[in-house]
């Protein structure tokens, strides 16, 4: 059962223009989004996410294009809109949430006004009394309670997580089909972050709404997504079901993003990490921006950018390690995916506090006796 | 382990803040803790629990309304007794702040901020002695010397998190407090930053204050833990006690709030959860 | 913080009177004799014992702080006592000008401000294009340009070769009540005031503005579907108002001082032309009164910019709440 894309992305390519030369942020990308699905764009900051992002309701920075690739949403290429046509996709077709909460709002305008506005926008013709309405209705809906005294509070009344869910109350106020949220949870505390995955999974389920979730947390990306895009460097490395990336990750950047999680270490200590800084973008390195880095990295990834493999019918990755001439790696593959299945069972990282203890005891015993 | 010497002793502290006229913020109210020498402490707690505030009044940035720290022999609460150990103090005592943006100055190159802080304690008497010392604090991070030159904007979060811990690491502290260092970088560097400190901790010997608001990296690094819920400590104890059997609700809380990283248990327990939902809050 | 208006009112008060106290005593502690303002080319002429009369009439030989009580008992019945200068009630010598000085003071002030807004807006607007950068650089230059020296430019061009505007005064001779004759009288006045202090403002303008547009909830507006134009005047040019106000209290003393080369130069009656000389010829009362409506004026400025303000910016009405308080995420 195939759902219809709403938003394709082909060959998508955005780079700043610098006095150093040009930055390719994001460097020929192709995705889609399906209709309802959860797709998260995961990667490290600086990876070309968040311009990718707003290449999609082109806002970009100052010093931004996008030099190539086209941006489709139901058939209609976007570039072609004029900025009139744009301004109205925005808000109705296209939403966007942003990662700070405490910055997105304007702080000199009650909540009530800035949500009505949206509203106003978009039904002009609407009676003050009926927007009203609806931005109650909103503010409800993202699980503001007593919403008619919260109607003209100002922003700095509220805690972070409540402005969180005042933005996406804007950003639902049209019912967009496709909503981007660019790390909405990454700047609040881990209780409300779970309580607002919540919210928005709810949300999304009721609405239908497609949602294109950023984020550089995989733990959060397992709580909300259908889909994963793996992005390093400006370029999607690995994507597929989320089932696939989690419990059968092909890319060397997804192990590591991987086991870079608490939750993968084996033991107190033995938390994996990622060695090194990614790469500079002015330019590109050739091949694999990842080999650097990657201590599985084939000769052939320094030399020559990896075309996507295809693992499954939905799931592809982009590194040589999946070639048939790399015979070897096939037997890495299947130890990594062994050992993160051997983890899961055990209910993730749990250390067996008896035996740590045991241990200590002992290793005391022999220090006290030299 | 009871035996081992205790660095800080905190005892009964409480920072009251005044709201207007009549109304009182106990950012942090009745805290007792101690941290042991070459340990480290985790001190966990959501924003608004005041645990920034008690590494604040450890560093006599902040001073407390009520309470005694005790720091190796020096009463930290007694502003003559700081006055005369100010040097030891200044020494011994480094912070390392979340925001590595604003902490460091924009416009300095990053030799000179490591080795500012040498400098101002006339730790070295010549320049090379104090370049050679600032390039191997600055390898030990993970750094490598063409990194002296540039100014913290060129550089990334991580990176920049870097130069922060080789400046305060540079001054051979006693005692580190940690900010919430890693909150505002990614998992992946967050895993890194861990690492670094691991490492730098089990080499130079000193007693660290990590402070967090989340708990899954704490269990890594940090030999024991303090969770703060609203000014108050509502639970301490050892790290595996602490995570494999939580006491109070609010631990729990914290701790069932951590995003596990496999879709299927998180259906699981989605389920469950909407089943129990009510019994827990 | 919030000030109630009694307590604003006593700090004014307070500070009235500080001011008062210093400048009393400092014109009298500076050295030159006032006895050569009152009785001009005479005081050269007088002996030793005429003089001391003379002081002791004018009350100059007492102890400063004397002098000040005995000043402040007349002040507080509405008497400040003559110009040495002009021998007269200190009141109807700056009654006169005052008025002269508040309207070319006053219309330049508005003026200065309503087109630095326009400009500040526009060059925000279109920032880093080249119409933003050709203003920029213009502005630049004219407020270098020295405001004597535009003033004697522009008496010559317009009063002297093309005779179009008069180029002294402040009305034709015994025209005081024609109001064309006033208006002429200030176009080339108001001109010069106006070019001097003008970029300087647009240009906070400017940067206040672009400040607030890089801000994130501007990327949210404009994500939501308005257009960049309704984001300026909705939300940037509404949240810049309570800086642009602060801004405009604290000139507010422009008004007077402002204009003192303008008068001087256009020859101008005002307050400007008459504190230069009160200084200069050590006439007591006058300096006293002129440095008070000074005072008054700064001072008021600032207490109403920051009373309004408060009342535009919400966030200042009540004290800061902490995210400690409100950091419950009311559930």
């Amino acid at each position: 059962m195939k759902k219809e894309n709403v938003l394709e992305i082909h060959n998508l390519s955005v780079s700043f223009h610098r006095a150093e030369g040009e930055t390719q942020a994001v460097r020929d990308v192709s995705l889609s989004l399906r209709q309802g699905e959860v797709l998260a764009l995961v990667g490290e900051s600086g990876c070309g996410k968040s311009v990718l992002c707003k290449s999609l309701i082109r806002l970009l920075p100052k010093g931004a294009d996008v030099k190539s690739g086209s941006i489709r949403m139901e058939g209609k290429e976007l570039s072609q809109l004029s900025e009139k046509e744009m301004c109205k996709l925005r808000g109705e077709g296209i939403s966007m949430i942003f990662q700070d909460p405490l910055t997105s709002l304007n702080p000199t305008m009650t909540i009530g006004r800035q949500i009505d506005e949206t509203v106003k926008l978009h039904h002009p013709s609407w009676k003050k009394e009926r927007r009203k309405e609806r931005v109650l209705e909103l503010l409800k809906l993202v699980g503001i309670e007593e919403a008619g005294k919260r109607y003209d509070s100002y922003p700095y009344q509220f805690s972070g997580g409540m402005r969180q869910r005042c933005v996406m109350a804007i950003a639902l106020a049209c019912n967009p089909k496709i909503l981007i949220a660019d790390e909405p949870t990454t700047a609040l505390d881990v209780t409300i972050q779970a309580e607002i995955l919540k919210q928005l999974k709810e949300i999304q389920q009721k609405l239908g709404t497609s949602i294109l979730f950023v984020t550089h947390d995989l733990g959060v990306v397992a709580q909300i997504a259908d889909r994963v895009a793996v992005m390093y460097a400006g370029k999607i490395v690995e994507y597929g079901m989320a089932e696939e990336i989690f419990y059968d990750a092909r890319h060397p950047y997804t192990w590591g993003l991987l086991h870079a999680l608490p939750y993968y270490a084996k033991e107190r200590g033995g938390l994996e990490i990622i060695p090194g800084f990614p790469p500079h973008l002015t330019p590109p390195p050739a091949g694999d921006a990842f080999a650097i880095r990657d201590q599985y990295a084939l000769r052939m990834d320094y030399e020559q950018m990896p075309p996507f493999f295809a693992v499954s019918e939905t799931h592809y990755a982009a590194t040589w390690l999946l070639d048939e001439r790399a015979a070897e790696a096939r037997k890495l593959i299947e130890e990594r995916k062994s050992r993160n299945r051997s983890i899961r069972e055990e209910g993730g990282n749990k250390d067996k506090y008896e035996e740590k203890k045991e241990q200590k005891e002992q290793k005391k015993e022999q220090e006290d006796s030299p | 382990m009871s035996k081992q010497e205790v660095l800080v002793d905190v005892q009964n502290l409480s920072r009251h803040f005044l709201l207007g006229k009549h109304q009182i913020v106990k950012a942090v109210d009745e805290v007792s803790f101690q941290i042991r020498k070459n340990e480290i402490f985790g001190l966990v707690g959501e924003s608004g629990s005041g645990k920034s505030t008690v590494g604040k009044c450890l560093m006599n940035i902040c001073q407390p309304t009520q309470g005694t720290i005790c720091y190796d022999g020096v009463n930290l609460c007694d502003k003559r007794e700081v006055k005369a150990q100010k040097r030891k103090l200044q020494q011994e005592r480094q912070i390392i702040f979340q925001d590595s943006t604003s902490a460091l100055n924009q416009r300095m190159r990053v030799e000179d901020i490591v080795a500012e802080p040498l400098r101002i304690q006339h730790i070295f008497s010549e320049k090379s002695q104090l370049k050679q010392f600032v390039k191997e604090q600055l390898e030990e991070v993970g750094l490598d010397e063409s990194y002296l030159n540039r100014r913290p904007s060129e550089l990334s979060g991580g990176q920049r998190q870097r130069i922060a811990i080789a400046r305060a690491f540079g001054m051979k502290p006693r005692l580190l407090i940690a900010d919430e260092p890693i909150a505002s970088l990614d998992v992946s560097i967050q895993a890194q930053i861990i690492r670094l400190f691991q490492h730098l901790q089990q080499e130079h010997d000193c007693a660290i204050l990590f402070i967090a608001h989340d708990l899954s990296m704490v269990r890594f690094l940090s030999d024991r833990v303090g969770v703060m819920q609203k000014g108050r400590l509502v639970e301490v104890g050892e790290t595996e006690e602490i995570f494999s059997a939580p006491k109070h609700p609010y631990t729990k809380k914290l701790l069932s709030s951590i995003p596990i990283p496999d879709p299927r248990a998180v259906r699981k327990a989605g389920i469950e959860k909407e089943v129990c939902h009510e019994d827990v809050i | 913080m919030k000030m109630s208006y009694k307590k604003r009112i006593v700090i004014f008060l307070v500070s009235i009177f500080f001011l008062s106290v210093l400048v009393f005593a400092m014109s009298r502690l500076a050295p030159g004799d006032p006895l050569v303002s009152y009785y001009g080319e005479r005081a050269e002429r007088m002996s030793v014992e005429e003089k001391e009369r003379a002081m002791n009439r004018l009350g100059l030989n007492e102890p400063i702080i004397v002098q000040y009580g005995k000043w402040i008992q007349n002040a507080a019945q509405g008497d400040f006592g003559i110009s040495f200068k002009y021998k007269q009630d200190v009141l109807q010598v700056i009654e006169g000008r005052l008025v002269n000085t508040l309207i070319l003071g006053g219309v330049g002030f508005l003026l200065t401000f309503f087109f630095a807004l326009l400009l500040g807006i526009w060059c925000a607007f279109y920032e880093d294009k080249l119409l933003d950068r050709i203003i920029c650089k213009v502005g630049t230059i004219t407020s270098c340009i020295p405001e004597f020296w535009l003033s004697l430019v522009l008496i010559l061009v317009f009063s002297v070769n093309l005779k179009l505007l008069p180029g002294s005064g402040a009305y034709d001779i015994g025209q005081s009540d024609n109001l064309a004759s006033r208006m002429q009288h200030l176009i080339l006045p108001l001109i010069v005031v106006i070019m001097s202090h003008l970029w300087y403002y647009a240009y906070m303008i400017r940067n206040k503005l672009l400040e607030e547009i890089r801000q994130d909830y501007v990327l949210l507006a404009r994500a939501k579907g308005m257009s960049a134009g309704k984001i300026m005047f909705g939300h940037c040019v509404r949240n810049i108002m309570p800086a642009f106000i602060s801004i405009m209290a604290i000139s507010l003393p422009h008004i007077v001082e402002g204009t003192y080369i303008v008068e001087m130069v256009f020859s101008y009656p005002g307050i400007g032309t008459l504190s230069f000389e009160s200084a200069k010829y050590h006439d007591y009362n006058m300096l006293m009164v002129l440095c008070l409506i000074t005072g008054v004026i700064v001072i008021f400025g600032n207490i109403t910019g920051q009373a309004i303000s408060e009342h535009i910016d919400p966030r200042m009405k009540e004290p800061v709440r902490m995210e400690e308080v409100t950091d419950s995420d009311g559930r």
